[in-house]
């Protein structure tokens, strides 16, 4: 249960969001993404028409230039698996709970263009950084960039293993498509979501049940879209539950610590996933903005409530 | 020697009781499956359990189920209720009762309401057409079971199979 003064606080910082601004980032980074140099896909046991096409380094470069500009030092932890992986992350110093480190965290390699697969939850995860980068919050706000999702989430599970667990994780994955035709929201058996495709799902375990609670909460009547919490059951790793699953939250879940996933459902969704037409005219620019303001609002709830 | 007698009597009208008692009663394994499908949750799974039925006479019964199930996440399915049964070497059994499922779910906000919390309640009825007595053992295969079910925000259908189901009395 977020407190009503801080509740406030996370409304108004998360309603400064500038949309046109993690919009202009989608399109930097699917352009840096259609012009960069592909992985080494050689020795991948994958289908090369799609992962042959997988970039990661001009977009983990805009990430950091972008931490730079806002006045922050952005590390590295760089490894040499197989392609090599490098997440990239800044942490904002809390001001009376240091030591409980907020994490915010998207993926930034992607198949072509990847406009919403994820430069959308890179853009939204700067917007984020942007507002925070000059008042820091009570607890430290940790902002990841994680490499290689796609291969099989190796950044965010090198993270969870090697660097100090947050008290709670917020990841982004797909968070800028939507489709509000009936029929358009594609689900699986015993998922019970709306058939248009225009909310936001938030996706937590029986760990970070609270925390997805404490998010319905903080974004209630607010200008974000409709938010569809699902909670998995245990640690969400069950048989049935296992396309809850899909993206770098996963690993923080498996090691037991409280995370949640906000995504757009993906191909559940988006017709364009892991296709060369995932472009940024495919995304919506004003789902995309309140995906950042409830982001913003999160975020802020979690990193500076008493 | 009158008092002798009495409590003789009543000894003996007790052991009888008793032994009424117990075998009027009979316990069992079952494997079941089953599943509540409900806009704010989906709970559900495979497993097994026990169960204690009591006979009221020779086509009455009471009953209660203890299952655990897995699939989505586990949980426990508590079941009580109350059938009728034929007599003879074919005992088909319908039945009505009470579900509570307690643990693992998959959880969904509905509007602006948090996923619940509470447990599953559900209201079913059922029928074992595949039941037999053999001696004093009843077997029963493929019994059906459907209904509604409710974590106090929506509503929804729920439905189970029990696969087999094995029962014998307590007593002689």
């Amino acid at each position: 249960m977020v407190d009503g003064s801080t509740a406030e606080k996370a409304r108004a910082i998360g309603n400064e969001v500038v949309g046109a601004r993690v919009f202009a980032d989608v399109v930097s980074l699917a352009t840096l993404h259609s012009t960069d140099t592909r992985i080494d896909c050689a020795g991948l046991n994958t289908r090369a028409d799609t992962w042959c096409n997988l970039t990661n380094a001009t977009a983990r470069h805009f990430i950091e230039e972008r931490f730079r500009s806002l006045g922050l030092t952005p590390e590295f932890d760089d490894a040499d698996t197989h392609p090599a992986t490098s997440n990239v992350l800044v942490e904002l110093r809390g001001t009376t709970k240091p030591d409980e480190v907020v994490l915010l965290g998207a993926h930034f390699d992607a198949f072509f263009m990847g406009a919403d697969d994820n430069s959308s939850g890179v853009a939204v995860m700067l917007e984020v950084a942007r507002l925070l980068a000059t008042r820091p919050l009570a607890r430290t706000v940790r902002f990841v960039g994680f490499d290689h999702e796609e291969i099989g989430l190796v950044g965010s599970t090198r993270h969870v293993q090697s660097r100090k667990r947050p008290t709670v994780s917020l990841v982004l994955d797909c968070v800028g498509f939507s489709n509000s035709t009936p029929g358009s929201q594609g689900s699986l058996p015993g998922f019970p979501v709306p058939a248009a495709g225009d909310f936001l799902a938030a996706i937590a375990n029986d760990v970070s049940r609270s925390r997805v609670e404490e998010v319905l909460q903080v974004v209630k009547g607010q200008p974000t879209p409709a938010v569809l919490a699902i909670v998995a059951p245990g640690r969400g790793a069950g048989p049935l539950s296992g396309n809850l699953m899909r993206s770098d939250h996963a690993p923080f879940w498996l090691a037991g610590e409280s995370a949640v996933f906000f995504t757009d459902t993906a191909n559940f969704r988006n017709p364009n996933y892991h296709t060369r037409t995932d472009t940024p005219d495919t995304v919506n620019q004003e789902f995309l903005t309140g995906v950042a303001r409830a982001t913003a609002m999160s975020i802020v709830a979690w990193g500076d409530a008493p | 020697m009158t008092k002798l007698a009495l409590c003789t009597a009543l000894l003996a009208t007790s052991a009888l009781a008793e032994e009424s008692l117990l075998s009027r009663t009979t316990v069992g394994l079952e494997t079941i499956g089953a599943i509540s499908l409900t806009p704010a949750r989906t709970q559900g799974g495979v497993g097994g359990g026990l169960h204690a039925a009591f006979a009221l006479d020779s086509h009455w019964q009471v009953h209660a189920r203890a299952a655990w199930l897995w699939g989505l996440g586990s949980h426990t399915l508590l079941r009580v209720g109350a059938g009728w049964q034929r007599e003879g070497t074919w005992r088909p059994l319908f039945h009505a009762g009470l579900a509570l499922g307690l643990g693992g779910s998959l959880d969904f906000s509905v509007a602006d309401r948090p996923p619940s919390r509470a447990p599953t309640v559900g209201l079913v009825v059922g029928a074992a057409l595949l039941r037999f007595q053999v001696e004093s053992v009843i077997v029963s295969a493929l019994e059906l079971e459907a209904g509604l079910s409710t974590e106090f925000v929506s509503f929804g259908p729920r439905a189970g199979v029990t696969v087999l189901s094995l029962s014998v009395p307590l007593g002689p």
